[in-house]
């Protein structure tokens, strides 16, 4: 297994800087997840590392070894591609021993080695049929199985699973995290999805319009989001925003906006590593860390969803809405007048300006 | 329920619509093959006299009742001529297909223009062309070049007569079959080259095992139809041999034409044509059979 360096690694098209200025690495074994919106450069930066496109700038390392110049097909990589790309004119048994074939391996060899991997990946009873007569979900596990075939030493996966129907999707995320940490290869593993990313990788790079955002472990970016954007981006439902200023009164600090103002917990207060310029802030507060029924913030019921265990409701202060995640077990209804307070370790603090977090240091102390 | 009378107008307007065509088609296409089919029973000459005499002509045609001493030669010719050609224009489609994809794609699309000048030409200048590249003097282009470097001029058209026919009538038949290979490639998904690459293919492994199979339908298209117009066309071998010298380049369809309207004797070329479109039917028949007739009609002649 190796290790991948992205040192300030850059990919432009023209104007448009798909990969800008990305440094990453992805440990021995590691399960690294490249999440963000659609367009922010994830499926660049994986044929980059793939060897496809050539940096505008900057260097991919594998282990310790400087590989810009070496071809794709030289660098043992197994990819499983969002269309996952199956040869249609050759059926699955052929699909999966294509990279053998080519190395001109007999024939035995071959076959017991494609069998084996259509094993693991339970596609052994597949192996006469044609790409085109395969569910979805048979021929991505096709397509793994012909990345695998040849023991990679890292694997790349496009989206891998965003093709699949929602349920399969489910099973096929624990599958495949199983199949990684059983197999130990390095893997990078590209989606849209913070769900996914979540659920699946060691670690995840967060991306936007091809800048690195934050990287970190799932619960890192859970509780510690470097800024707006991914604090927005990860979680369901998602985080609650509200603008308004941050008061020193005292040795406290209050967070003051025009509906409600409140007195900041001891530990948020610790937490905060540098002051905004202004006393301009952003408060996000996520939906489950909202309280029903008490403090002093005061609004009124703006709808109600129920969505089984729990229930997601919307209140109205003003102009501000604040979803809160509460148990289903108490019944609310459009119009009511409620009281909410925030769990007060959990609030966090962003720069008006900047929406880089207050908790953690500036970019250029970083 | 239907009305019949809006059934009725509808057929009324269908009808005027289309007899046009129907009229146009008659006249212009099963006129002309009936009266051939009438002529080659008859041995018609300058005289446009009709004097049905049987199967007069084509028993001379197969040698049974008199014998044409050329039919040998000409159906030699015909098929050295499709064996030559018909590999070339695919070959050669092919292989610049691919080439021109590999290069920078302005440069390729540079290229794949320049091949389509031919196609582009009318008939007459393109067979100029390969008079006079070809021209045994040495006001020729190749015999000017030679005749600057100082080595004796060389008769082409005595020495290579064939040669040079197949290979005016392959670069024309190129130009299509690369123009349909080359968007057939085109349009082939671009992770299924990079699949193949990070399998580990070469850049010939890729082309041999995953975009020759996935041109399976345009090639066998381009070579059905550079069939049929080899068998048929005589244009540019009459522009640029006219079949000589002494017949070395006369194909059935060319001597049908000679003689029919160089000697004359429209009886024996009528026979001629009709065992040519017979041929055709065959073949016709053949290449339908073999793509199954709806595979080829319907889309996707790319597997993707
Ligand atoms: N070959 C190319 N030529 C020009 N621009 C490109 C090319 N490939 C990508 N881009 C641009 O680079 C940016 C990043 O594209 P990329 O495909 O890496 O996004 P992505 O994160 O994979 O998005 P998605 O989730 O939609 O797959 C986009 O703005 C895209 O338009
Ligand atoms: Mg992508």
């Amino acid at each position: 297994m190796i290790s991948v360096t992205l040192k300030n690694l850059k990919k432009y098209f023209g104007e448009v800087r798909a990969v800008d200025n990305l440094n990453l690495q992805i440990g021995e074994g590691e399960f690294m997840a490249l999440l963000g919106p659609s367009g922010c450069g994830k499926t660049t930066t994986l044929l980059t590392i793939a060897g496809f496109y050539k940096p505008t700038a900057g260097e991919v390392y594998f282990n310790d070894r400087m590989v810009n110049d070496i071809p794709p097909r030289s660098r043992n990589i197994g990819m499983v591609f969002q269309s996952y790309a199956l040869y249609p004119h050759m059926n699955v048994l052929d699909n999966i021993a294509f990279p053998l074939k080519l190395k001109k391996q007999p024939k035995k060899v071959w076959r017991k080695k494609a069998v084996e991997v259509a094993k693991l990946l339970q596609i052994d009873d597949l192996l006469d049929r044609m790409p085109a007569q395969l569910s979805g979900g048979q021929q991505q596990r096709v397509a793994l199985a012909r990345a695998l075939i040849k023991q990679p030493q890292l694997l790349l996966l496009d989206e891998p699973l965003s093709n699949l129907d929602a349920k399969l999707r489910i099973v096929m995320r624990a599958e495949l995290k199983r199949l990684q940490k059983d197999l130990g290869i390095t893997t990078i593993f590209v989606t849209h999805d913070q769900m996914e990313a979540m659920t699946m990788a060691d670690r995840i790079a967060v991306l936007k319009s091809g800048k690195l955002q934050q990287v970190g472990t799932p619960d890192e970016l859970y509780d510690e989001p470097a800024n707006v954007f991914v604090a927005s981006f990860i979680g369901t439902p998602p985080m609650n925003f509200i603008r308004g200023s941050l008061l020193k009164s005292g040795s406290s600090y209050v967070f003051e906006c025009e509906h409600f103002r409140i007195l900041l917990d001891e530990v948020v207060v610790q937490k905060i590593r540098r002051f905004p310029v202004t006393n301009n802030v952003i408060l996000g507060i996520r939906p489950e860390d909202v309280e029903m029924g008490r403090g002093e913030i005061k609004g009124e019921i703006y709808v109600v969803e129920p969505m089984g265990r729990d229930t997601l409701v919307t209140v109205k202060f003003g102009d501000v809405y604040i979803k809160v995640l509460t148990s289903s077990t108490v019944k609310y209804s459009i119009g009511e007048n409620v009281s909410l307070s925030f769990k007060s370790d959990k609030v966090q603090l962003f720069d008006g300006e900047t929406e880089e977090s207050l908790y953690v240091k500036g970019r250029d102390e970083r | 329920m239907k009305n019949p009378n809006i059934t009725d107008r509808k057929y009324l307007a269908l009808s005027v619509f289309i007899s046009p065509a129907v009229v146009l088609v008659i006249l212009f296409y099963f006129v002309p093959v009936i009266l051939t089919l009438l002529i080659a029973f008859t041995d018609m000459d300058r005289s446009l006299q009709w004097n049905f005499i049987g199967f007069d002509n084509f028993a001379k045609l197969f040698g049974l009742k008199g014998k044409d001493p050329f039919i040998g030669k000409i159906i030699k010719n015909t098929l050295i001529y499709i064996a030559g050609a018909l590999p070339l224009t695919i070959g050669g489609g092919l292989l610049l297909s691919i080439l021109s994809m590999k290069i920078d794609r302005n440069a390729g699309v540079f290229f794949r223009a320049i091949f389509f000048i031919p196609r582009a030409v009318p008939p007459v200048v393109w067979g100029f062309l390969w008079v006079w590249a070809f021209e045994g003097t040495r006001y020729g282009l190749f015999n000017a070049i030679r005749t600057a470097l100082g080595l004796p001029v060389v008769h082409w058209f005595i020495k290579y007569p064939m040669l040079i026919v197949i290979m005016a009538n392959g670069f024309l038949g190129i130009s299509l079959a690369m123009l349909v290979f080359s968007s057939a490639i085109a349009s082939i998904p671009r992770d299924l080259t990079r699949a193949a690459e990070i399998d580990g293919a070469t850049d010939w492994q890729i082309t041999r095992y995953v975009i020759i199979p996935m041109l399976k339908w345009p090639i066998l298209t381009m070579t059905a139809w550079h069939l049929m117009s080899f068998v048929n066309s005589y244009v540019y071998i009459m522009l640029i041999t006219n079949g000589g010298p002494y017949y070395a380049t006369e194909v059935w369809s060319l001597y049908a034409y000679h003689a029919a309207f160089n000697r004359y004797r429209y009886g024996y070329g009528a026979s001629l044509i009709t065992v040519l479109v017979l041929v055709n039917i065959a073949l016709l028949f053949i290449v339908l059979k073999a793509f199954g007739v709806r595979k080829m009609l319907s889309r996707g002649k790319i597997e993707v």
